[in-house]
């Protein structure tokens, strides 16, 4: 993803819209959804952070490329409290900034995020994968054991169980590759925009 | 074009730790910051999301399923939106609670969970004798069965069948010589933690 993800930037338009969607999209999306828990809300929280992020630099108001992370991010953390606020949920809002650490990104609302549509891609290209593989990062990133416990539950080390890791998500990134129904659109990109126009 | 320092670290292993949300607030926000101006750290964001949004969706056909329940799998998957109406909302403190529906076959296969038991009911084949159900897990082990000579069956909910930890249930009609005489489409149930609090 991140080759596909590079090569789709820009050379002549530095701020182009699609360039910040690609790059910032997805990892918004999913700060979003932690926050306000809603896949509906957590898309728009994106669409509008990144709208004011390319407001900004078009304004010139962040003029260092390397610094509209930083700005994406607060004004993420911003336009999340706002829509909290919005919804009745100041306390939880304020809660979980000074507060202490959120609870797990729930997987299904993180798949209403992602869409049908690739999460059935990236089902294709799980499947591609041996069955050692599938499990590691089944037992990570979907069960939620902990690194640690799943590396003493195979009697391997830490080291070894990273190594692992890194080469089974280094497959399953080949073989998202081969499932992408096109070279346009990233896989695991944020859902299609299907929000409402306001 | 929107660059990224160079980076050596290995996130992943903190992402998995983020999206099970074991960080506390301050490593957690150090993390996401670093997740969004690290466009390689960035891409192990996007793919752990997508495994965990992926399996979310459903077990993976030819997994480790046997032979036999690939099709059945199959068939599944392509009904598309079947695991919709099969989210089971399970309570976070109160054990597990709910109900399911899903279209079925023939035997019109539903299932509800309450207290820690998985009560499986279906409509009776007319010429069947004896009925068996099995429970799998997502990677097609099985996790209970049993036989019983009409509908419906309470089992007890396997340790394995752990909050969002994926099961299929399926019915076997038998004859009286126990032959298969129809097999319901496995119904898909994702067990899933109840929201924290009020919306």
């Amino acid at each position: 993803m991140s080759d596909t993800r590079s090569q789709r930037q820009p050379e002549a338009a530095p701020f182009d819209e699609e360039a910040l969607a690609l790059r910032f999209g997805l990892p918004l999306r999913v700060f979003a959804l932690r926050r306000v828990e809603d896949p509906g809300v957590a898309e728009d929280v994106a669409q509008e952070t990144l709208s004011r992020g390319l407001q900004a630099l078009r304004a010139g108001r962040v003029d260092d490329p390397g610094a509209i992370a930083s700005f994406l991010y607060e004004t993420a953390r911003h336009v999340c409290q706002h829509h909290l606020r919005k919804l009745g949920r100041q306390r939880r809002a304020y809660d979980r900034v000074a507060g202490e650490g959120q609870g797990a990104v729930e997987p299904a609302a993180l798949a209403r995020l992602l869409g049908a549509e690739r999460c059935h891609l990236v089902r294709g290209a799980l499947a591609e994968l041996s069955s050692d593989d599938r499990e590691l990062l089944r037992h990570l990133y979907f069960d939620d054991e902990p690194p640690t416990a799943a590396a003493r539950r195979l009697g391997i080390s830490d080291g070894t169980l990273r190594v692992r890791k890194h080469r089974a998500l280094g497959r399953l990134r080949a073989a998202l590759a081969r499932h992408q129904p096109d070279d346009t659109a990233p896989v695991t990109k944020g859902a299609p925009r299907e929000r409402k126009q306001r | 074009m929107i660059q990224s320092p160079p980076c050596s670290r290995d996130a992943s292993t903190e992402i998995a730790d983020y999206l099970a949300g074991r960080l506390d607030q301050a490593t957690e926000e150090e993390l996401e910051q670093h997740l969004l101006g690290c466009g390689r750290c960035g891409d192990e964001l996007e793919t752990a999301a997508a495994v965990r949004a992926a399996l979310a969706t459903g077990d993976l056909v030819g997994s480790r399923l046997g032979r036999r329940w690939v099709p059945l799998a199959a068939a599944a998957a392509l009904v598309g939106a079947i695991g919709v109406g099969l989210w089971l909302q399970v309570g976070r403190d109160a054990g597990r609670s709910g109900a399911l529906r899903g279209e079925g076959d023939s035997l019109a296969v539903t299932a509800a969970v309450a207290g820690g038991s998985l009560t499986v009911d279906w409509h009776e084949a007319p010429e069947a004798e004896r009925y068996q159900v099995h429970v799998l897990a997502g990677d097609g082990t099985l996790l209970a069965q049993t036989e019983v000579d009409r509908p419906p069956v309470t089992l007890r909910l396997p340790p394995e069948a752990a909050p969002r930890r994926v099961l299929f249930v399926r019915v076997e009609a038998l004859d009286p010589l126990r032959e298969p005489l129809t097999t319901s489409r496995p119904l898909l149930l994702t067990v899933e933690r109840a929201e924290p609090g009020p919306r």
